[in-house]
Parts: C-alpha cells; structure tokens; sequence
C-alpha cells in the first residue's frame, strides 16, 4: 500500500514539475476573422510607452530620427473608434519595466521582451496585439555582430576564440539572440571572452577601445541610438545578424481588457494605421503582430 | 578584567558614534530654490564665488546670489548673446560663450541645418560686475563647460578636441588636454576638478563612466556602468556632470531621469537623494557645484520650463 502510495505521489510530482514548467507558447493574439475595429462601448487604456523612434521616449541626439509623435493618431482613435489611449512616456527602460511590474498600466508599448523576459507573474497575463513599424516600416529587431573596418577578422566563423562584448540577458537581440546565433553557426566564445554590457554604446566602447574584437549591438544602435554622436555605420564590417524579433509591440493586458475589446483595439490600430496614418506617425505605423514564441507560463 | 570589559564598551560606543556620525554627515536634505520667483532664464552654468556667493550663468547674464537669500543680490549682462559657462577664482568672474556657424546635414534623405561651434570667448569681469578684459583661449574652437581652479583655466571644448582643454588664465596659452575616449553625446561635456589635487573628472557619459584624470591628462581611475540598481548610471547616456565635495566625496549626477547620489572617490555609493525632482526633460546639462561647507547646488531647467537653482545641505 505505501508503494502505491509513493508510486502515486511521485507521478503526481512530475506532472507538477512539468506543469510549473514554462512552456514556449506564443505572445501575439491573433484575431479570428475580420474583427470589427469600432464598437459601441468607449475603451479607456492607459499605456507605459518606450518606443525607439518616438520624440517623447528617446535621446535628444537623435531628435531629427525620433521625430514620431503619437497625440495625433491617439485622437483620430479615439474620434473614428471610440478608443482612448492616454500614452505614460518613458525614457528609461529599466523605469518602465518597474512601473509595469507594480501593476500599472492596462497596456505598454515597447519592446516585448521586457514583458515577457519573466516567465512568470503579470507577463502570463500580456499579449502582443500589433507590432509598431520603424520609420522606414520595418517592425523588426535583431542584433548585429560587427567588428572595425579593418579589422582582420572577416567572417563570423572568425570570432570563435575571440573577445566579444554583447547585451546583458534583459535585451534579447543581444544576448539569447546572440548565444542562439553562436550555437547554429558552431561559433565557440568561451564564456571568459565574452563580456556582457546594458548598452550598446558600452559594447561599441569596448570595441573602439581594442578590449574586445566583436561586439553585438542592436540593429538600430548606429543610427536611432546614442552612438550617432559617437560613429557611423560605414565604420563597421557586419559579420551576421540574429534572428527578426519584434522591434516595438502594443502588449495589453488580458485580465484587464476582455479579448473581444483587445481584437478591438487591435484591429483600430491596425486599420488607421493603413488607412490615414498620420504624418506625425513619421511613416511607421501599427501592423498585425508577427508570430513571436517564448519561453513563459500559461495563465 | 572589569577594567578591560569597561574599555572595549566605551571604545565600541565611541567607533559606533563615530560611524553613525559620518552616516549623518553624508546625508543630505533640500534647502532654498534660487531665482525661482525671479523667472530665471535657462540656467548653463554654477559657479561658487567670493564668501560663498552663487554664481549663475542664466541666458544672457550673470546673476549673484547670497546663499542665504533666495532672490539674487545682483546681475549684470556680459555683452555675450548665450553664456556657455561662468566660473570664479578669488575676485574674478571668468564669463564664456561660443562664436558659432551654420551647418547643412542629411539623414535618411532628410535634410537639417544645426549649429555648430567655430569659436570660443572669455571676458574677465571684478567681483563687482567691472569688465577688466578679454582672453584669448589660444586653439579652442568650442566652451560647453569651464572653470578656474588654482590659476588655470579648464575649458571643455566638444566641439573642438572632445577634451578639456587646461590653460594659463594669466595668459591663456594652453597647458595640457585632458580626456580619452571620450564617447559624448548632446552636444554635453562636463567636468569637476578636484582642489586638492588637481584631478578632473569627466562625465564619460556613453561609456557609463565617470573618469578621473591626473592633471597632465592620464587616467587613473574609472567607475560606473548601466544597469538598473542605484549605483548604476541610467536615461540614454550618464552621468552628466560631477561635483567634488570637500571631504573628497563626488556629486554625480544623471540628467533624465534625473538622479543625484554622493561616491566616495573609489566610487562606492554613499548616499542616493530621495524624492529629488526633474532636473532636466531629455538629453541636457545639469549644472553642479559645491562649496566648502559642502552644499550642494543644481541647475535646474524642467519641462514646465521653470529654471531656478535647487540647494541641497548635509543633513547635520
């Protein structure tokens, strides 16, 4: 009897394991049908926003790149859907991030990785609802391996062995990303040679130092980031690219926003951005979310 | 036995006195806000000047403040449209301004003009407001930031070298440049030099670092990183600008969001200001100065566009 018993609590022990166990499952919601954008009901969103190319959430020395502006397209949603987004500008990740963790807002706007880095917690609860294009209408990220122009390693079979400068574990172009990227492509980087940054001006310090021979940076860091006043990308060979994530995604939270009034929403944004997007916008707008899947509970 | 019981006791009170004493001491509390009534144009530049006076470079003039009193006791317009930076040694006021171009850029097909430095100016002023003369800072093309310390002039010259540029400010022929690799951003290069030992400290604001130098100009020592905890620097690129307190301990500070903490030299976190407001919106100086009992002042030009100086004292 006690066999049995045992039998029967180690059984149930495994299957709890692997229920705890956070499984790859997708993060973008996908509409059945056509949807119907506008509604009889007004949706009220407040949204912690970090976007790249916007005037509100990026440096000043790129303010001729970072020249979107959402206040226009927030009114024509709100005049055509009956969908009112009052937009929380943040320049720092790491604020945003927190802000998110203690529970404030019904949305974000950012990169989706910061939601759903953590397997557990609010992220179980988000779903990406439209990814956000870049100015030249482009929703994608990756990370970029280069090294100087001179540099005497060609290929990215060259880094092997060598001293590479990448992201820390909360920037997925630059850091799983990049350890993906490595393993397909058999490229060895013993982990004393790799040096693990926050930024990508960090790593492109290291670089122009000559203490790493690679580095890993964002695909837009050359040219919507801080390192404008620093270098130009006509400086840097690219030696390879991680795979396309999602660059900015509208990420709403399921247990705040029914899934009907989020396909609402989803189809608002998606619809005026490709119908009378606004030049504010800066070209880039909101499109259907690409299949992104990670690692994270179910809820 | 007793007698050794009764020593250890009063040596442990005293090195805990002693502790929570230097505890207290590294603590700081708000104090009076500068020029805020007076609607200060946007502030560049701090400076302490004779008896402890502040000194404000604001817009197009120089404003004189008893830190005791919140309005200004006197100002006076240099004749520079735009003062980059203002610093004093004894009696003299050292005012600083650029000469600056036009310049056509394109990026991703678009085209914009900005402008940029071809020039730097230093007008010498008595203690009074009495212009005594002109300087001519030999080879500098640009001044975002100076003072004078110990006879010398430091200039920080970004759009020229990207260095602080030291000169005589007798003669004003150059001495020495100081900075290496520098990775600026915004047009911002900030600088403290320590009096006791003539060290500068530049804000290395793209690296995350902020960088001790020997004043012939080598590095000797480098803290700082990104990352979310409060020793850590944060917004696009800090720290912004620094501050050398008189036990030795530095000001550093980060423009937006705004943060401002005290490091000991060897840049181990002393003390974080808690509920400090925003100093400044987005990527753009925040002036700092010290003076010898230790206060602290910032420059403060906020969103709402309100520009006025916040004082900060050793909570003891």
């Amino acid at each position: 009897m006690r066999k049995i018993v045992a039998c029967c609590f180690g059984f149930l022990l495994v299957v709890g394991m692997l229920a705890a166990r956070p499984a790859e499952s997708e993060t973008a919601l996908r509409s059945q049908g056509a949807g119907q954008a506008s509604g009889q009901s007004p949706i009220k969103l407040t949204v912690g926003v970090n976007d790249v190319y916007c005037k509100d959430s990026s440096c000043k020395c790129i303010e001729q790149i970072a020249t979107r502006q959402f206040g226009e397209f927030c009114r024509a949603l709100k005049e055509r859907y009956k969908i009112d987004l009052e937009f929380v500008y943040f320049i720092e990740p790491y604020d945003l991030d927190k802000a998110f963790l203690d529970g404030k807002f019904d949305a974000v706007l950012c990169k989706p990785w910061l939601v759903f880095r953590n397997a557990g917690g609010r992220s179980a609860q988000m779903a990406r609802i439209a990814d956000l294009q870049d100015i030249h209408g482009d929703p994608g990220l990756w990370g970029t391996v280069i090294v100087p122009k001179g540099s005497p390693i060609k290929t990215l079979a060259g880094i092997s062995g060598r001293r590479v400068a990448y992201g820390q574990p909360d920037a997925y172009e630059k850091h799983q990303g990049v350890l993906k990227l490595f393993d397909r492509e058999g490229i060895n980087v013993p982990a004393d040679l790799l040096v693990e940054k926050a930024s990508c001006l960090e790593c492109l310090d290291l670089l122009m130092k000559g203490k790493v021979d690679a580095a890993v940076i964002s695909n837009y860091a050359l040219t919507a980031d801080c390192a404008v006043d620093v270098t130009t990308p006509d400086a840097w060979r690219v030696l390879g690219r991680t795979e396309k994530i999602p660059l900015t995604s509208f990420i709403v939270d399921l247990k705040r926003l029914s899934p009907e009034d989020a396909s609402r929403v989803q189809h608002a944004l998606v619809e005026l951005s490709s119908e009378a997007l606004p030049a504010s916008m800066s070209g880039g707008g909101f499109v259907t979310p690409a299949s992104w899947k990670v690692p994270r509970a179910m809820p | 036995m007793k007698k050794l019981f009764c020593f250890t006791v009063l040596a442990a009170s005293l090195v805990q006195s002693l502790v929570s004493h230097a505890a207290a001491n590294s603590e700081y509390v708000s104090g009076l806000s500068y020029g805020k009534q007076a609607r200060l144009p946007e502030i560049t530049s701090l400076a302490i000047g004779k008896d402890g006076f502040l000194v404000v470079a604001a817009g197009d003039k120089v404003f004189i403040f008893d830190p005791s009193k919140e309005e200004s006791v006197r100002s006076f317009d240099p004749g520079f449209k735009g003062i980059s930076a203002v610093a004093v040694e004894g009696e003299t006021i050292y005012v600083f301004s650029k000469k600056t171009g036009v310049k056509e850029l394109e990026n991703n097909g678009r085209k914009f003009k900005i402008q940029v430095p071809i020039g730097a100016l230093c007008k010498k002023f008595s203690w009074d407001g009495t212009l005594i003369g002109d300087l001519d800072l030999q080879g500098l093309k640009d001044v975002v930031n100076a003072k004078v310390v110990a006879g010398k002039i430091y200039a920080a010259d970004f759009g020229g070298t990207h260095k602080v540029q030291v000169f005589d400010a007798k003669t004003g022929s150059p001495l020495a440049s100081i900075g290496k690799d520098l990775r600026l951003c915004c047009g911002l290069l900030d600088f403290a030099v320590d009096p006791k030992t003539g060290d500068v400290l530049i804000g290395n604001m793209g690296a995350f670092l902020l960088e001790r130098y020997s004043p012939t100009g080598e590095i000797k020592f480098a803290f700082g990183k990104r990352g979310p905890d409060m020793q850590d620097f944060q917004g696009c690129c800090n720290p912004v600008s620094a501050a050398v307190l008189p036990d030795g301990n530095l000001v550093v500070v980060e423009k937006d969001p705004s943060r401002v903490k005290t490091y000991t030299p060897q840049g181990k976190l002393v003390f974080p200001f808690a509920d400090l407001q925003s100093l400044t919106k987005g990527c753009d100086r925040v002036a700092v100065v010290a003076d010898p009992k230790g206060r602290i002042y910032l420059g403060v030009n906020n969103a709402a566009s309100q520009h006025f100086v916040l004082q900060y004292v050793p909570k003891s």
